[in-house]
């Protein structure tokens, strides 16, 4: 057996940068709680489906299968479409319930030729265990239901909050995974690949792993992480391997040390695996938060807030977010026009009250807006809305005065006009 | 031992030709903490995926 630090409970010490931080899955939910986050996943991905396929109405079980997203995000990605019957049929993936979905039809090393394709080390092929497999089956998927419980009784909170973004898991015949433990892929969302396991525990920390890099995922396409600056930004070099990771990479490792580490104290007096992280997990997350933090300028703002309110330094939340310069929103929001909503534009609305916009054209463009900017771009879909009506019905759905409501049309409409999502209209 | 999260570097997509930025109106800066927030994340698929490797021997 592994031995461990003890820590102090309820807290993670994790080094210069990570002092007294408040619980992973706590922070989450200051952010999006997991079930709003994941329907505002599904509202991004329905509204991809619009836009390659007007009309086409997909199911929440579709839409969180992930080879459904990966189709969808390839063509996002601007290579190739959206045909919905074909989505159909490549989510017709058989499953065993062991506690979450663990892919078990015979024919799944063709279903899920692309994440088995894009997982592995270089010249190896790993292929998943299936029914076809019998009684070795069986015994993983004992050992993953064992997993599965063993990570909600250690971590109720975070199994909670981590497993909600884990549609599926995959596990990896021993021959054949080439020396993977755990994967996952953003190009494939919502699968987690492990090799055989040999104890529960193996799987509950691949969970935690993996799921702590599926929570990025959905965080990264709908609330504001990383921009397309993150491609030229400065590369991380850990000391521990000397690998080079992109700035993407080095916020995803963060993210998974971190809780990695958090569920390190919560399951102290258990067996790890050969090859657990969990001895390493404080010592990492914390170099690579510190390196973060010396970069926090190359992160987006919610980003940057989960960094210090991991690390224990933000006492406010999301409110400590800057608010836009309603002044430079406002310029060319003229009062007395008519503002209407530009006609190649689809949206999707989440439960949050969040819309997601669309832009019609070969390569579609996403825009995720906020509550105010939401019900704008409600009130002006259905016909040109002059200023001052917006102004009162705002006032009215706001409850606020005047020259707050005033402002904070004005910041939305400058919004949607930047972004040409409304246009002034005669 | 076990080594680190690896990336694998193969890229799963060229890059689309057209790709490019969401547009915006010229002139006008985009301040911090705006209502509209462009999502790039598909336009950039720069890695096939994280894995956590058993340490070669």
């Amino acid at each position: 057996m592994v031995k461990r630090r003890l820590h102090a409970a309820g807290y993670v010490n994790t080094g210069s940068s990570m002092l007294g931080s408040p619980s992973a899955p706590a922070l989450h939910a200051r952010l999006a709680p997991a079930d709003v986050l994941v329907d505002e996943r599904r509202a991004l991905y329905r509204l991809a489906v619009d836009l390659f396929a007007p009309g086409a109405e997909m199911s929440d079980n579709l839409l969180d299968h992930p080879i459904v997203r990966y189709e969808i995000g390839r063509a996002l990605a601007g290579h190739g479409g959206v045909d919905p019957e074909a989505l159909r049929e490549v989510a017709a993936t058989g499953v065993r319930d062991a506690g979450i979905a663990v892919a078990s039809d015979p024919a799944a090393a063709k279903q899920l030729e692309a994440p088995l394709r894009i997982i592995a080390p270089p010249g190896q092929a790993p292929r998943p265990l299936t029914e076809a497999d019998g009684e070795r089956f069986e015994t993983a998927i004992r050992i993953v239901a064992e997993g599965v419980d063993l990570f909600r009784r250690l971590a109720p909170a975070m199994a909670g909050d981590l497993l909600a973004h884990v549609s599926m898991l995959v596990v990896l015949k021993a021959e054949t995974s080439g020396g993977v433990v755990s994967a996952s892929s953003r190009y494939v969302p919502g699968i987690v690949l492990i090799d055989e396991p040999a104890c529960p525990m193996e799987v509950a920390e691949a969970l935690v792993h993996e799921g702590a890099h599926e929570k990025f995922f959905d965080f990264a396409i709908t609330q504001k992480f990383l921009d397309a600056h993150a491609e030229e930004a400065e590369y991380f070099e850990t000391s521990w391997s000397r690998a080079r990771w992109p700035l993407e990479q080095t916020f995803a490792a963060w993210h998974a040390y971190t809780c990695l580490s958090q569920f390190s104290q919560l399951s102290e007096s258990e067996q790890l695996g050969p090859h657990s992280l969990l001895p390493k997990a404080r010592e990492r997350a914390a170099e690579i938060g510190d390196w973060l933090m010396a970069h926090e300028h190359d992160l987006l703002s919610d980003a940057r807030w989960l960094l210090h309110a991991l690390a224990g330094q933000v006492a406010d939340a999301v409110e400590g977010v800057p608010t836009a310069d309603a002044s430079v929103l406002a310029a060319g929001v003229r009062e007395d026009g008519s503002f209407r909503v530009l006609p190649d534009v689809v949206y999707r609305l989440a439960k949050s009250g969040r819309a997601v916009v669309g832009r019609v054209q070969e390569l579609p463009e996403i825009f995720w807006l906020d509550p105010d900017a939401s019900w704008v771009l409600k009130e002006c879909h259905r016909a040109p809305a002059p200023f001052r009506l917006l102004l009162g019905n705002a006032a009215e759905k706001w409850r606020t005065d005047l020259p707050e409501t005033r402002r904070r049309l004005a910041a939305a409409l400058g919004s949607l006009r930047v972004f040409s999502i409304v246009e002034a209209s005669e | 031992m076990t080594t680190s999260n690896r990336v694998v570097r193969q890229q799963q997509f060229p890059p689309a030709p057209e790709a490019r930025l969401p547009r915006s109106s010229p002139g006008v800066d985009i301040p911090e903490g705006r209502s509209v927030v462009p999502i790039e994340w598909f336009r950039r698929m720069p890695n096939g995926g994280t894995v956590h490797l058993r340490p070669s021997r």
